[in-house]
């Protein structure tokens, strides 16, 4: 492991089991992450994926192998510190951008912080920022439905940033936009990985995995290959 | 303190989010609560805190002599005097008698319930003055010496405009002038629970105001008074009554003419003393307080399952909270406010549901020349039950919820393509089990409701021995208008004569003591010549003084002899009249037609014997009853009784004109028709039957939404299988039959533990049902027809839309 090395995965496995049947969803999954790298996870329809993602934002366990996240295996964690650790190492986004209905878009974007017990004036300070960075500020008093999609998804990233998260896992941030939006969303994860985030995204559109700098092929719940290439900006995919 | 203000306000706003949701949440709570808080502001006047501004109430005792013929007695004045100089289980003892009296208001005279009462009376009950003072020991010493009384605050204000300077002017009362000492305070009724009492007089007064008569203080063989003792400090009721035992058989040593064979005492704790409302209505009380528990618990369930619903619901939104860093803590916690939050609001609906409620015992009191108060208030120990009921039961039955809630598969729950409709089997189970308990609940109030229902429609035409429909009842009292005994007789028998021949009268009749209604009966002992007591113990009866006529016009049948006539008058041979069931224990194998009996050393002829009827309630077992003529046994205190073709109603006001065209100073103290009167009797079967009816209907359509919401549920999770099985063929009947197994696996199990828990119920509450066996076949056939109608209704629009699922939709939904 490089001492830049965020994520490391050594021979991850997961495997379902329903009614007696075994469904290896994740095999021998050997994966390194370093900071400030932006990887997209592609592959077909059911190929792990979205498992593999869970894995990584710890909101599912592995079967079997071993997870280190910024230097802590977090394999023994229970679910309090897997809670804690989430909501300080991880940002999320979401293909439904998973805003809260009930929640203005100030309060869903100050959520993650209201967990971690900051006060009331650093949570304002951060919040605002956040929604500066992704062009949303003046619309703190809205509530979701009164939103576009692209704007939902754009306040969903100011969620995701708002915590400063060591790593942002993308779960087909674009799969419920059109194209315009999904481009801009894309451009704005660009922006965000050039001032030195680091971001797994998953994906199955390969327009968008040539955003990212490395693109990890799966099949069947193994990687197939994975590929460094110079990242597209937005511009030049357009 | 900012998480619980921040899960506070999220709680507030996710409830406002869902209008319908909250709303039927919290009126489901809300008339939970508020029939519990019901029942507890009923508990409370009546049980609880019988006697405001009493002084530690929870010391005073009620102090009876035991006649083991007919239960707690009275006690004599000297009697009273010598068990207050002998014992020393007692800070102090005061003697009380019940009298009503013409107060002077305005020239008017104005009838006033108040007490007769030693001195003392104040002082020992530590009930604070309003205005003035209490009596002074001075007071009680002479007879007519000290013309004083205190008067009841209402009466003050009511009547004397709440005037200070009221206190040491004097005021008529039965025509003397007694000066006013003191007002009692605000509050204060008195020491007889469930009446309101607005004047004391003190004891040394008795002839001016108790018709009893002079001398009465001097006689140690009439007991007319009622005891009432503060225990000393470290006294225990039993000790005090092992004293008071001894005592009283010294006094009937000292004098054995007027003591009683196999006479005892007993001392029981003032709020529960056999003659108080708490008596009468403790036991209905209590069915009430377990069913209104019961109607909470369905309540409550109901809205666990709607919560659990609504968790369903928001299963994304935990899985993002989660996904954001949230531990379970912190989910549960926020649920639970949630359920917290639904249950205040419904703890606040409630009390609105109290506040209604609380008049409600006062108007199911009938019309009775007694002054009943039985009302309730809603106050800050009603307050505190109300929200500590919401708070308990918010947090039994909102942390299934919540744990529910709380427990989400983010992962699963986060992807875009999860079901439509989230939770399993497992909570499909819960559900079902909470639709099978509210069943079941429902069962146990319908049938507790039914029961009670046939109870009062029973007593309607539950044999009284005697008619009360179409007869009208007017009270008057001669003495608080100055008659003497002469006038009085002469007043009474032209106002019998007149009202014979008003318009539409059949009979007339008059009766110290209206049978069925609010109001004591009298008893003594007898010597019955010829009558060997079984294990010594000697004859007692009870009494009734009557006119000519009373038997005809209550229908009493009759069986030998006759009844009075104009011939019983005074100065001829005392006659009397009595019941079969006096005839049965004291002149069996004998003709009681001729025969005597003595009555205070006097022979008193029997000419009649009249048919058992019921007296104090319709449950009570046959008690030997003989009545005297009123020529004979004059009382001033009389009702006339008319029985006429049409509506007793229409009587009221000829009658009344007849009494005030004979002499405009006596008052009419009450007007009424019998059959209303009589109505008193059943007062425990009518608010069972009313609350009781309310809390079934209440539970019944609790049950029959979680039913509904329990099936829907379903429903919506086999959406997918039922569009499979549409798809291969299932006709839409098929389908609603497959519902319809849903509800019958709900219903019956519920039906069946209903029945059981039902049954055991109405033996419990045996005691209370008139003519109707707990087991009533009647009463549970309906209930399960009338279950088994609503279930069929819930169950028939989520059976309808699983017919109109549309196959492909449910296909492509996944």
């Amino acid at each position: 492991m490089t001492q830049e090395s965020l994520i490391r995965l050594e021979d991850l496995k997961k495997v379902f089991i329903a009614d007696e049947v075994e469904t290896h969803a994740l095999s021998g999954i050997h994966l390194d992450v370093r900071k400030g790298e932006y990887v997209a996870i592609a592959g077909p329809s059911g190929c792990g994926k979205s498992t593999l993602l869970s894995i990584l934002g710890l909101l599912d366990s592995p079967s079997g192998g071993s997870y280190v996240l910024n230097g802590q295996p977090v394999a023994g964690l229970s679910a309090a510190e897997r809670a804690r650790v989430r909501n300080r190492e991880i940002g999320f986004i979401f293909q439904s951008f998973n805003l809260i209905g009930d929640l203005t878009v100030y309060e869903n974007v100050e959520l993650p912080l209201t967990y971690r017990g900051l006060g009331a004036a650093e949570r304002k300070e951060r919040v605002m920022a956040s929604l500066d960075r992704v062009a949303m500020a003046h619309r703190t008093r809205h509530y979701p439905a009164q939103l576009s999609g692209g704007q939902q998804q754009r306040v969903a990233v100011a969620r995701a940033l708002v915590g400063r998260p060591s790593i942002l896992l993308a779960d087909e941030p674009t799969g419920n936009l059109d194209s315009r939006n999904g481009e801009a969303v894309m451009g704005l994860l660009a922006e965000l990985h050039r001032d030195g985030a680091t971001i797994c995204m998953v994906t199955h559109d390969t327009r968008f995995s040539r955003y990212s700098e490395r693109t990890i092929h799966l099949f069947d719940g193994r990687i197939v290959d994975d590929q460094t290439a110079k990242p597209e900006t937005s511009a030049s995919v357009a | 303190m900012e998480t619980i203000v921040r899960d506070l306000r999220m709680a507030a706003r996710s409830l406002a989010r869902t209008p319908l949701l909250t709303a039927l949440a919290a009126l489901s709570f809300g008339l939970g609560v508020g029939a519990n808080t019901t029942v507890y502001t009923w508990v409370k006047a009546l049980l609880l805190e019988p006697h405001p501004l009493v002084h530690d109430a929870g010391r005073l005792v009620s102090v009876q002599p035991v006649d083991p013929r007919i239960g707690g007695t009275s006690v004599s004045w000297p009697d009273f005097k010598d068990l207050s100089a002998r014992s020393t289980s007692f800070t102090g003892l005061v003697a009380t008698r019940s009298i009503a009296v013409a107060v002077g208001v305005r020239d008017q005279p104005l009838r006033v319930h108040g007490e007769l009462v030693s001195a003392n009376y104040f002082d020992v009950l530590g009930v604070p003055l309003a205005h003035g003072r209490g009596f002074l020991p001075s007071e009680g010493e002479a007879p007519l010496r000290d013309p004083v009384i205190i008067l009841g605050y209402d009466t003050w204000v009511r009547h004397f405009g709440a005037d200070p300077a009221l206190v040491g002017r004097t005021v008529t009362v039965n025509a003397r002038p007694l000066t006013v000492v003191g007002i009692a305070g605000e509050g204060f009724y008195g020491t007889k629970t469930g009446l309101a009492m607005q004047a004391w007089i003190p004891m040394m007064l008795q002839e001016w105001v108790d018709p009893g008569g002079a001398g009465r203080l001097d006689e140690r063989g009439d007991n007319w008074l009622a005891v009432i003792a503060r225990l000393a400090p470290g006294v225990s009721l039993d000790r005090a009554a092992n004293e008071t035992v001894a005592i009283f058989a010294a006094i009937d040593r000292d004098h054995p003419q007027n003591a009683v064979v196999g006479g005892s005492a007993r001392l029981s704790p003032l709020w529960r003393s056999q003659d108080s409302a708490g008596a009468l209505l403790g036991p209905v009380f209590a069915v009430l307080g377990a069913l209104a528990v019961l109607v909470l618990a369905i309540a409550s369930s109901n809205v666990a399952c709607l919560l659990i619903a609504r968790s369903l619901s928001r299963q994304r939104e935990m899985a993002v909270r989660s996904a954001m860093g949230a531990t379970r803590g912190r989910l549960l916690g926020q649920l639970i406010t949630e359920s917290l939050l639904l249950a205040f609001l419904g703890g606040a609906s409630g009390l609105v549901v109290a506040w209604a409620g609380a008049g409600l015992l006062q108007s199911l009191v009938p019309a009775t020349d007694y002054p009943v108060r039985l009302g309730a208030r809603v106050d800050y120990g009603a307050l505190g039950v109300a929200f500590l009921l919401s708070a308990i039961f918010g947090l039994a039955f909102g942390l299934l919820p919540a744990l529910h809630g709380s427990r989400t598969e983010t992962a699963v729950a986060l992807r875009e393509a999860g079901a439509s409709v989230a939770g399993g089997r497992k909570t499909g189970r819960w559900f079902g089990r909470l639709v099978i308990a509210q069943i079941a609940g429902a069962t146990v109030l319908l049938v507790a409701a039914g029961l009670f229902l046939r109870s009062a429609d029973n007593a309607v035409s539950f044999p009284k021995g005697l008619d009360p429909k179409g007869v009208a009842l007017t009270s008057m009292d001669l003495f608080s208008a100055g008659y003497d005994r002469d006038r009085g007789q002469q007043f009474f028998e032209r106002l019998a004569t007149e009202a014979a021949t008003l318009p539409g009268v059949r009979s007339v009749g008059m009766a110290r003591r209206v049978p069925l209604g609010f109001g004591g009966t009298s008893s003594t002992s007898l010597e019955v010549p010829g009558h060997v007591a079984a294990g010594g113990e000697s004859p007692y009866g009870l009494f009734n003084v009557v006119s000519p006529g009373y038997f005809r016009t209550v229908r009493t049948p009759v069986l030998k002899g006759r009844e009075f006539e104009a011939g019983d008058r005074a100065g001829s041979r005392p006659v009397g009249v009595i019941n079969e069931t006096m005839a049965r224990l004291y002149y069996a194998g004998r003709e009681p037609l001729g025969a005597s009996f003595l009555l205070g050393g006097d022979a008193v002829e029997i000419v009649g014997v009249v048919q058992d009827s019921r007296f104090r309630d319709l449950s009570e077992a046959p008690a030997p009853w003989f009545y005297l003529p009123l020529a004979q046994r004059y009382r001033p205190d009389m009702t006339l009784f008319v029985r006429g073709d049409g509506d007793p109603v229409e009587l009221a006001a000829p009658v009344r004109a007849l009494v005030r065209q004979i002499d405009p100073v006596i008052a009419v103290v009450g007007q009424r028709s019998f059959a209303e009167h009589v109505t008193a009797a059943t007062l425990r079967q009518k608010l069972g039957a009313r609350m009781l009816g309310l809390l079934g209907t209440l539970g019944l359509a609790l049950a029959a939404v979680g039913l509904f919401g329990t099936l829907a549920y379903r429903v919506a999770q086999r959406s997918r299988e039922l569009s499979v099985r549409l798809a291969l063929g299932c006709s839409p009947a098929e389908i609603v039959g497959l519902v319809a197994g849903d509800t019958r696996r709900l219903l019956l199990p519920g039906l069946a533990a209903g029945c059981l828990l039902a049954l055991a119920a109405g033996v419990a509450m045996k005691s209370l049902l008139i003519g109707v066996s707990p087991w009533d076949p009647l009463v549970f056939g309906s209930v399960v027809v009338i279950l088994s109608l609503t279930a069929f209704v819930a169950g028939l629009l989520p059976a309808r839309r699983a017919a109109a699922t549309d196959p492909l939709l449910s296909l492509r939904a996944d």
